[in-house]
């Protein structure tokens, strides 16, 4: 855990026993409680299929991907250290995952969807309007799955490594240090890499969105 | 765009971030007042953010704790490397394949026709004999499942729970007694391995839940029960009753269940104890 050893390095700090609200579910799971795991799968079934959904564009593969990995957790929890939060652990194993799902399913694996005829409008980058919002009438938000179709399509159009980082940042909302800590990566990669991601995300939409 | 705005586009990712230094962040503020360029496209790169962060974030679908558990069931084996030894050794002698098929199939065969119902005794010699030799039972547990008619997909190995030994042959086992045979419905849920399984084993879904209730309630001794996703449908004489318990009140159960020690013994009482949702129907039976 590279990361680690270079943050308490440079912090002098000593390696405090790291506080997971989920220790006590582990806890019980080892010890034979299959329900404890039951409960663990519940807290994040959602976080980990929409990261899997995002990351790959596809719902059967999303499900599919997240099924693998809830199964791997099943089977290697007894060799979590606890070095990490579990939640980190669950991440990084999400996003290995859906990486060697990528490789497999090729960069062009995405589905995309049709083309958008009709830009939407804005003036001096203002699209907050357009995002979807109860009161919308059924047309209005037709136009909203269409956005968010193109958002999508154009996230999966990022390199992978961006794609990453920018939804792990902005859909997670995980801090830098957890995002290192999850990618194996110092924090100042992580963080030119999300300066990056987001330039290239921008330019995409600029195109087809913001005009 | 002035000299200036060379080095205002770095800062505004920390500055969308709430990382960037106070003195810096002043001296970003000072200039977008007067530079409505870099404003703008600090503007659209905090849309950007903002339209990945109002993305609606899927929900897994409702059956995905069950499915999982199902395949959890179907493929952790309690002794891996003995199968996967066994199944290694298997393939790469191909006469040793074909003549273990024959004797399995026969032994499948003869075994299905002389025993009546499962017993632990001779079950637990059957699994004894499987775990001992090498090649012969990992294919005779794979053969075994394949003579039974209700297995709809191809099964890899027993199913096993980490604590039951004993329990996986039978596990797959159709009682033969008319009084106990149970109709079979395919569902997400792999229905034949919870139909089969009578007897009570560690509860984990919310469908062997229900079906453990019903087998202890009076009121549906004579019911015939068909799993569904979240519990089962249980058919009397005079109605067909859909009982089914959510996830999250399946885990409230569990909870409630493992502090009392017992299971109710009644849908009655169990529906008094935690949430279910049961329909009543009339029965398609009655005149």
């Amino acid at each position: 855990m590279a990361t680690v050893i270079n943050k308490q390095k440079r912090s002098g700090k000593p390696n405090l026993k790291i506080e997971d609200p989920d220790q006590e579910l582990i806890a019980e799971f080892l010890a034979g409680e299959e329900v404890a795991f039951n409960r663990l799968v519940l807290s994040y079934q959602n976080r980990v299929y929409g990261l899997c959904y995002r990351m790959l564009g596809n719902v059967d593969e999303a499900e599919e991907v997240a099924q693998e990995i809830f199964i791997t957790v099943y089977k290697s929890l007894k060799n979590f250290r606890g070095d990490s939060r579990f939640s980190t652990w669950l991440y990084r194993i999400t996003v290995n995952h859906c990486k060697n799902r990528q490789k497999y399913l090729g960069r062009r694996g995405y589905y995309q969807s049709e083309s958008y005829d009709q830009p939407l409008e804005s003036e001096d980058g203002e699209i907050a309007r357009q995002l979807p919002s109860e009161d919308m009438g059924a047309l209005e938000q037709m136009e909203q799955k269409e956005v968010q179709k193109l958002v999508q399509d154009k996230i999966s159009e990022l390199d992978d490594e961006h794609r990453e980082v920018i939804l792990l940042r902005d859909m997670e909302g995980l801090s830098y240090e957890e995002i290192a800590e999850i990618l194996g990566l110092r924090e100042g990669t992580v963080k030119s890499r999300i300066h990056r991601a987001r330039l290239d995300l921008k330019e995409k939409l600029e195109k087809e969105l913001f005009k | 765009m002035s000299r200036q705005c060379d080095k205002f586009p770095a800062m505004f990712n920390e500055f969308i971030d709430n990382e960037l230094a106070p003195e810096s962040c002043q001296d970003l503020q000072q200039h977008l007042e007067q530079c409505p360029a870099c404003k703008k496209e600090l503007n659209l790169l905090k849309l950007t953010c903002h339209v990945v962060q109002n993305l609606p974030n899927p929900s897994a679908p409702p059956d995905f704790l069950a499915k999982l558990r199902n395949r959890i069931d179907a493929e952790v084996v309690v002794k891996p490397g003995l199968w996967k030894s066994a199944t290694r050794w298997l393939m790469t002698h191909p006469a040793m394949l074909a003549a273990s098929f024959t004797v399995i199939f026969v032994s499948a065969f003869v075994l299905g026709r002389i025993s009546p119902a499962p017993q632990t005794a001779k079950t637990g010699n059957e699994t004894k004999v499987a775990y001992n030799t090498e090649a012969a039972p990992a294919a005779s547990a794979k053969k075994e499942d394949a003579a039974l008619p209700v297995r709809s997909e191809p099964v890899m190995a027993p199913s096993s729970r980490p604590a039951g030994g004993s329990s996986e042959m039978e596990a797959y086992r159709i009682p033969r007694t008319a009084s106990m045979a149970m109709p079979v419905s395919y569902s997400a849920l792999g229905a034949s391995a919870e139909t089969a399984r009578m007897r009570p084993a560690p509860i984990q879904t919310p469908t062997q839940l229900i079906i453990n209730i019903l087998r202890l309630d009076p009121l549906f001794q004579n019911a015939r029960v068909y799993p569904i996703t979240q519990g089962a449908v249980a058919q009397t004489e005079t109605a067909v009753y859909r009982i089914t318990i959510s996830d999250q009140n399946f885990i409230d159960a569990m909870d409630m269940i493992r502090k009392q020690g017992t299971l109710p013994e009644s849908v009655d009482q169990a529906s008094k104890a935690f949430k279910l949702d049961i329909e009543k129907m009339p029965s398609p039976l009655t005149p």
